[in-house]
């Protein structure tokens, strides 16, 4: 095991765009932990009564720095630049938090559905499988953005609201993958040797089956926790995720609408409010794609 | 070998596979797969079942290791009734009942024969709550009895070996489970194994991707091997290889039968294998054993005209030596609806009318050369 594992890392760090993948990521979890000292949650304009800055009550506010509401080109003490009174790199950094915390909850809720409905279906067939399936080709059937529309006009807008909405319609991909496998993987000659062997059922599953099954469904969640925090941005940049001010890349793209074109006779004059949130995001998605890259080469056996 | 002992007696072995439809899956029909066959192996021998592809052969080897529940039918092995050992309960208890417990009520006990006199027996003496528990006692053991057994080489070799797990384990997990070997002795008797088979005793670590089809196949030898099985079932085992590769393979069966008094049951579409490897063939057609016979005797005169056919189609190695090729006219008809009568009717060149109305009885003709056929002999 010990030097098998060696052997993986070994060759996972051979490959550029794994190293990279995995660079990313860590520089993500790491501005993501330090957030409050790469940006501390507090208030400058609001001194407490000891003649300190104000601690925030939620971090995740971004605190108003200035009353004009015109962007604020980079300068040495706000790095990114400044826009509708809050720091960009405030928003930027914090931002990370959320990115994870929308990308992880979303993915895990909704794999973990899509694994429960997807294996039932692949293990007992049958009408169950025939049922689960039509249900699954239903959710599969309405575009999400509409979906999700509707869905925060009922529930109310509001990121929990928008996870909520995109762990609803986010399973069923799951579900079809590891159905389809295990539907495989059940008819493999090597599970009918090892019950002709006479091995334990538990073991089957767990040796034979899950292990053929589960990798890819794992590879497929990496991929969409990156492409998930684009989604939880467009519903943001339309106005039905994060509110106003709420430390998230799609929200900061919201404020930048209005300038996104510049001003008269300069059309880059106010890039740094697409940019840093903007590249953000890329850099995210690109590393979770990366990732999932890498495990893929990690898990699919053939290419040990 | 003066006298050879049954090691596996197949009684009237029916499978049929209900067919599904509508949204609530009713059975609309059954694929009758296999359809009342009986026959015997004794032990060392190898049996080749031949025929048609589609006419049962699969179906059979995977009832035999129950890894398909047979319809209805009995498995001897030795001298255990094997056929309700991965019954749940109530349902082998019912299985007890229909078998044995009517038949002995009802029945003269001066008829009994072979497994139906040992259990007569053991029902006198144990009275009917007794001989239930004695057969339904420790069926766990009986399992594990059953399948050190009775061992299978697939066909397969890309998916008969699970790619994410070690050699050593896919070969070792079993007799480690079964207690056929020691944990303690896991590497050395894999190493043999692996040794036996031709593969280097030191590529255990490695994982099945590593090796090629001949070699994997190989390793499916060793792992049935290293349950000391008595009798191994090989279902289209060399089909998938090569022709260089094929003879190999087939070579080394041979020898690991020598060494380990092994029975085979070798499944196989193709003539040519089964004429190089059996002692005994049985020809199935159609879910139906259509004939059984000693090779010599079949290769020399077969009687049936489906086995006629099916030889004349082999290809002959001298080119001067003209053979009459039968030609099959027509598919495998389909085993929802078999044809009536004898199921090889539609297609047999020298069907009279009784064919299509009366089944014909599997017969001894000669002793140890059984066939199914209103007019033996007749195709020439
Ligand atoms: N699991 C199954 N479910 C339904 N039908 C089956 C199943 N397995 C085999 N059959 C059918 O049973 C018949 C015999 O198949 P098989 O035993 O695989 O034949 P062979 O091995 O001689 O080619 C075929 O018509 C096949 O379609
Ligand atoms: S019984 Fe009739 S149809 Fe069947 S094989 Fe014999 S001759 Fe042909
Ligand atoms: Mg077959």
């Amino acid at each position: 095991m010990n030097t098998e594992l060696k052997r993986t890392l070994r060759k996972l760090f051979k490959n550029p765009s794994a190293i990279l993948g995995f660079s990313l990521l860590t520089f993500f979890i790491i501005v993501a932990i330090f957030a409050p000292l790469i940006s501390p949650p507090i208030n400058p304009m609001f001194p407490d009564e000891n003649g300190n800055p104000m601690k925030l009550d939620n971090p995740y506010i971004m605190p108003i720095l200035s009353w004009s509401s015109d962007p604020v080109p980079p300068s040495k003490d706000h790095p990114f630049g400044m826009i509708a009174g809050r720091d960009i790199l405030y928003g930027v950094v914090w931002g990370t938090r959320t990115a994870f915390k929308i990308g992880l909850i979303v993915v895990t809720a909704s794999t973990f559905f899509g694994i429960i409905i997807g294996s039932i279906a692949g293990y007992f067939g049958g009408w169950v499988d025939e049922v689960l399936m039509r249900i699954t080709d239903v959710f599969l059937s309405i575009p999400f953005l509409l979906a999700a529309m509707v869905l925060t006009t009922i529930l109310g807008s509001g990121l929990d609201k928008v996870m909520i909405a995109m762990i609803i319609f986010g399973w069923m991909a799951t579900a079809r993958l590891i159905r389809a496998n295990i539907l495989q993987v059940k008819e493999e000659q090597f599970v009918l040797a090892a019950k002709a062997l006479g091995i334990k059922n538990y073991i089957i599953i767990l040796r034979h089956i899950l292990p053929n099954t589960i990798f890819p469904v794992l590879v497929q969640a990496t991929m969409r926790l990156g492409s998930l925090v684009i989604t939880a941005a467009a519903l943001s940049f339309l106005g039905l995720g994060a509110p106003i001010g709420y430390a998230d890349w799609g929200s900061m793209l919201n404020y930048t609408r209005n300038y996104i074109l510049g001003a008269s006779g300069q059309a880059l004059a106010y890039w740094y409010t697409v940019f840093y949130p903007g590249i953000a995001m890329v850099l995210f998605v690109l590393a979770w794609n990366l990732v999932g890259d890498a495990l893929r080469d990690v898990f699919d056996p053939k290419l040990k | 070998m003066s006298e050879k002992k049954v090691l596996l007696k197949i009684e009237n072995l029916v499978k049929y596979f209900p067919i599904r439809a509508g949204v609530f899956k009713r059975i609309i029909a059954w694929v009758k797969a296999v359809d009342d066959v009986s026959f015997e192996i004794y032990e060392g021998e190898t049996v080749g079942l031949v025929g048609e592809s589609g006419c049962g052969k699969t179906t059979i080897g995977m009832t035999l290791l129950r890894l398909y529940e047979p319809t209805s039918g009995r498995i001897i092995v030795g001298n255990e009734d094997t056929t309700y050992y991965f019954m749940p309960y109530f349902k082998a208890k019912k299985y007890i009942k229909k078998t044995y417990i009517k038949k002995f009520e009802n029945e003269d006990p001066e008829k009994f024969t072979g497994i139906d006199k040992k259990y007569y027996e053991l029902y006198k003496q144990l009275g009917e709550s007794g001989f239930y528990s004695k057969l339904l006692s420790n069926i766990k053991e009986k399992r594990s009895e059953f399948r050190k057994t009775m061992q299978i080489v697939f066909q397969d070799p890309y998916s008969s070996l699970n790619p994410r797990i070690r050699i050593k384990t896919i070969v070792s997990e079993g007799p480690v489970m079964h207690k056929v070997i020691k944990k303690s002795e896991i590497i050395d008797k894999v190493k043999a194994a692996l040794e036996e088979v031709g593969i280097h005793g030191d590529h255990m670590y490695r994982f099945p991707h590593q090796f090629s089809g001949g070699q994997r196949q190989r390793i499916g030898m060793a792992r049935a091997l290293l349950m000391n099985p008595k009798l191994i079932v090989a279902d289209e085992a060399v089909a998938a290889l090569d022709v260089s590769i094929r003879s190999q393979v087939i070579n080394l069966m041979l020898d690991l039968q020598k060494k380990h008094n092994l029975t085979y049951l070798f499944i196989s579409h193709d003539l040519s294998v089964i004429k190089y490897i059996s002692d005994r063939v049985v020809v199935m057609y159609l879910g139906k054993i259509v004939e059984n016979a000693p090779k010599k005797v079949l290769f020399e005169d077969p009687l049936h005209p489906y086995t006629k056919a099916l030889m004349s189609a082999i290809p002959v190695p001298n080119p001067d030596y003209k053979k009459k090729r039968i030609i099959l006219t027509g598919d495998v008809p389909s085993p929802v609806n078999p044809p009536s009568g004898c199921r090889f009717h539609p297609r047999c060149p020298v069907a009279k009318e009784i064919c299509s109305k009366e089944e014909p009885p599997l017969k001894e003709i000669q002793p140890g050369h059984f066939v199914a056929c209103h007019f033996p002999g007749s195709l020439k």
